[in-house]
């Protein structure tokens, strides 16, 4: 389609509003502020992904979207308070564009948790009615509010939400457009869901892969805002009808001056990513990163192609078929816009699908890690005489959302030993220790700031032998072995999506009842690097 | 004695036990007290610098050798019955006493061992008591006696120590116990042994005391032991001789590092008490006699040839 009909269609202000401006029209300046936090509180569950669908928010609107990397903020993990001085920062410099007489676009994103009418942001709360109230009050020409959790739709409730699957907004006349349009992730009685296998809330995930122009319904390779909306809309409910919650809907409300549709993305300004061409077969196409996670999708439609701006980088192309996928690897080098070419794909079976926990259940991630661990008793004459200070290595398996979201069982072996020696009344016999441990742990897990740390406590179960050969040939082996409940707190930092750095603190009660019933405590200091699966 | 356990046990083990009790072993630092106390070949065992005999090697040097193996053959016997200790976990720990047994003899299954330890912390000295007693199965504790009686004092230092064993032959032989079973012991009363580790010399004494019917009636073993392998063997024998003469017969023998060494052998009779040297043998280091005098006989070389 050419670029004159999409402007007959949406409008003429439609350049105007995005592109540039004629002679005397004001240039129009973009400000977004993406907000997300993966922690709702007390009697809420973690999230898994808001704060990376803030990130991919925030990654779309700077690369596509006419904002400015200077211009977007993004607010990840915070409470109320650090989202409230960021929304009057937004704000101040909104006044300073608009005194300068720039006509201003302001986008404000949020996922994460809401209920009773809060947003909740860790165990910080800000009412759903008093942010729109402020969203609506920015001194923005036009102002967006996105917001992706439960029950959001209630932002639309009292301006008369639709839960339909697409809006017009008629292009007729040559009025600026102004106002505000409120998009929400679900209606007012309905949970905002997220998914293992897109790694993503479900209305974020298509907002993004729609932005980047899987949603170009006009094919003017310009993404507005009602095509977004209408691929979201669309996507979600369909993906959402089989979940146990039930079929999620998208809502929208708009109080507009002016009639043009808002331009979002613009993907011919932007000439990198991939191009499926008419020619491709029809269909879902599925383009993954490098880490298993589904970047965009492309709705091939039988007589239409498709460009999807993507940041440079490798990415394998999935297709569906009925018994097999059809797969492929393309390469997207900086400023270039690869066409995809169907011979290059080839059949695979399902159990060779290149996205990452496809078959996993709802939730359980497994990781494993590799480290050490120093060990020492709290009794100075234990310490010293009866179990030595020992350092050991280790092998940790552990099951995250197993048992319950948010929790995580782990189990654990470990071994080491040292050369220590006992002093019997001036006597110093010197032995070999070592120690073997083997352990459960059952934590709750929770997200610290910015989303690439992790903290946890629980308990732990653990099975320890202790066992030392004398240098003096004449003393026999010894050994103890018992059981020792502890407990454990630790701290997890993701160094990449599958790399993290462990550090575990624990601290364990052994009863030693060998020469006499004694009650002992030992504390660990563990570190070690985990691979998540 | 008991069988060791195979390497599988003793994995196992500490696993079986954890997972059918809250905390099992013999992780002890008491127990390393009660292990120490008990004297090991080491402690006993007497030593020279040569072990080699051939035809033409001393008489003396030959007899020498052969009064050492005898020694350390008793030390041997004496100590196997302590092996139930060695190695293997109490059966009761109470407080500074430690009970092994009672184990069921692998010779004469008839009849039970158990090994009884008190120690004793005096004056930051530990001191150890200990003794090895037999019953026969179904009898009650009064039917214990023991067969081994020791005691041990331990000083300050890398496990020096030093102790005395009693080998009670007859007291359990009168308790039934078939210890004659063992031609070695069929004349022995009992068996006394003191040795010390804590300085140089490292001595040990074995005094052995025959039932009134046997030939040679008691016997004593002193042995010591330089810091640079030089040592000595004094051996005597308190009987009656092949002519029916009533006497001890001593033989001093002693050696350097090197281990050429020179023993005589000295006959006192009762009836005069007058002691008469039967014979001199010097040996080098290769064990042959360098000088040699025996009573009434001339030597060929002379004694300057002798180290000591």
């Amino acid at each position: 389609m050419s670029k004159l009909r999409s402007v007959a269609r949406a409008g003429p202000l439609v350049a105007l509003l995005f592109f540039g401006a004629p002679a005397g029209a004001a240039v129009q300046h973009r400000f977004a502020l993406i907000a997300g936090n993966d922690q709702g509180g007390a009697d809420t569950q973690p999230l898994r992904y808001a704060a990376e669908d803030a990130r991919k928010v925030h990654a779309v609107l700077t690369q596509l979207g006419g904002v400015a990397p200077t211009d977007a903020v993004l607010v990840l993990n915070q409470s109320a308070d650090e989202l409230w001085r960021a929304l009057g920062g937004m704000e101040a410099r909104l006044a300073e564009a608009k005194q300068r007489g720039e006509r201003t676009v302001f986008i404000l994103y949020y996922s994460g948790h809401a209920k009773d009418g809060d947003l909740r942001l860790g165990e910080s709360r800000i009412r759903l009615e008093d942010m729109k109230a402020r969203l609506s009050a920015a001194p923005a020409d036009i102002r967006i509010g996105v917001f992706d959790s439960c029950r959001s739709g209630i932002v639309n409730r009292t301006k008369g939400a639709r839960r339909a699957p697409a809006f017009a907004i008629e292009a007729a006349g040559s009025e600026e457009t102004r106002g505000l349009v409120l998009l929400s992730a679900a209606s007012a009685d309905e949970d905002a869901q997220e998914s293992d296998e897109i790694g993503g809330s479900y209305f974020s995930h298509y907002l993004v892969s729609g932005l980047r122009g899987d949603a170009d319904q006009s094919r003017d390779r310009r993404v507005t805002l009602s095509e977004a909306y209408a691929y979201a809309y669309a996507r979600t409910v369909a993906d959402t009808a089989e979940s146990a919650a039930g079929a999620q809907h998208p809502t929208f409300s708009y109080d507009l001056k002016g009639n043009a549709d808002l331009v979002l993305t613009d993907i011919a300004s932007r000439r990198e990513g991939i191009y499926v061409p008419a020619n491709a077969p029809a269909g879902i196409y599925y383009l993954v990163d490098a880490n298993g996670f589904i970047a965009a999708e492309v709705q091939k439609a039988i007589d239409g192609d498709r460009q999807i701006a993507l940041p440079a980088g490798r990415y394998r192309v999935r297709r569906r078929l009925a018994d097999r996928l059809r797969i492929g690897d393309i390469h997207i080098a900086t400023g270039q816009l690869v066409t995809l070419d169907e011979t290059s794909l080839h059949d695979a079976a399902f159990s060779d699908d290149p996205v990452k926990g496809v078959h996993r259940e709802p939730g359980a991630q497994i990781s494993v890690s590799l480290g050490g661990t120093v060990q020492a008793f709290f009794d100075g004459p234990t310490r010293d005489g009866l179990f030595p200070p020992t350092g050991m290595v280790g092998l940790d398996v552990e099951v995250r959302d197993f048992f319950r979201r948010g929790w995580l069982w782990g189990l654990d072996l470990a071994g080491g030993g040292t050369h220590a020696q006992l002093d019997r009344y001036g006597t110093l016999l010197p032995f070999q220790f070592n120690e073997l441990t083997a352990g459960t742990t059952l934590a709750a897990e929770w997200r610290l700031s910015q989303g690439s740390l992790d903290a946890f406590t629980g308990v732990r179960l653990a099975l320890v032998v202790m066992s030392r050969k004398f240098d003096e040939r004449t003393i026999p082996d010894q050994f103890f072995a018992t059981f020792t409940p502890g407990l454990v707190a630790g701290l997890r930092y993701h160094l990449s999506r599958d790399f993290t750095f462990l550090v575990r603190g624990r601290v364990h009660y052994l009863l030693y009842n060998v020469d006499e019933d004694r009650s002992l405590g030992y504390w660990e200091l563990n570190a070690g690097i985990a691979y998540d699966f | 004695m008991i069988s060791k356990p195979h390497a599988i046990q003793v994995l196992l083990l500490p696993l079986i036990c954890a997972f059918g009790a809250s905390a099992c072993g013999n992780y002890s630092n008491d127990d390393v007290d009660f292990e120490l106390a008990l004297p090991d070949q080491n402690d006993i065992e007497a030593k020279t610098q040569l072990t080699v005999t051939r035809p033409d090697s001393a008489e003396y040097y030959v007899d020498t050798q052969s009064a050492i193996t005898t020694f350390n053959s008793m030390a041997t016997t004496l100590l196997g019955f302590i092996d139930h200790v060695r190695g293997y976990p109490p059966s009761q720990r109470n407080g500074n006493q430690r009970v092994w047994g009672p184990f069921p003899s692998d010779h004469y299954p008839s009849w039970q061992i158990q090994v009884v330890m008190v120690r004793a912390i005096v004056s930051d000295t530990l001191q150890m008591a200990y003794h090895a007693d037999l019953r026969p199965v179904g009898q009650g504790d009064s039917a214990w006696v023991s067969l081994l009686v020791g005691s041990y004092t331990s000083q300050a230092g890398a496990v020096p120590s030093q102790g005395t064993v009693s080998f009670l032959a007859q007291t359990v032989r009168a308790a039934g116990y078939p210890i004659d079973d063992d031609p070695g012991v069929v004349n022995l009363d009992h068996l006394d042994v003191t040795y010390q580790n804590v300085t140089y010399p490292i001595t040990v004494t074995m005094t052995i005391q025959n039932l009134p019917t046997a030939q040679t009636q008691s016997g004593q073993y002193n042995y010591a032991e330089q810091q640079d392998g030089s040592g000595s063997m004094d051996f005597t024998w308190q009987g009656t001789t092949d002519t029916n003469v009533q006497g001890s017969a001593e033989m001093n023998s002693r050696w350097l590092g090197s281990g050429a060494g020179r023993a005589d052998l000295v006959f006192t009779p009762s009836s005069s008490g007058a002691a008469t040297t039967l014979g001199t043998d010097c040996w080098g280091v290769d064990t042959v006699a360098s000088y040699s005098y025996r009573l009434n006989i001339t030597p060929t070389t002379s004694p300057d040839t002798c180290l000591f």
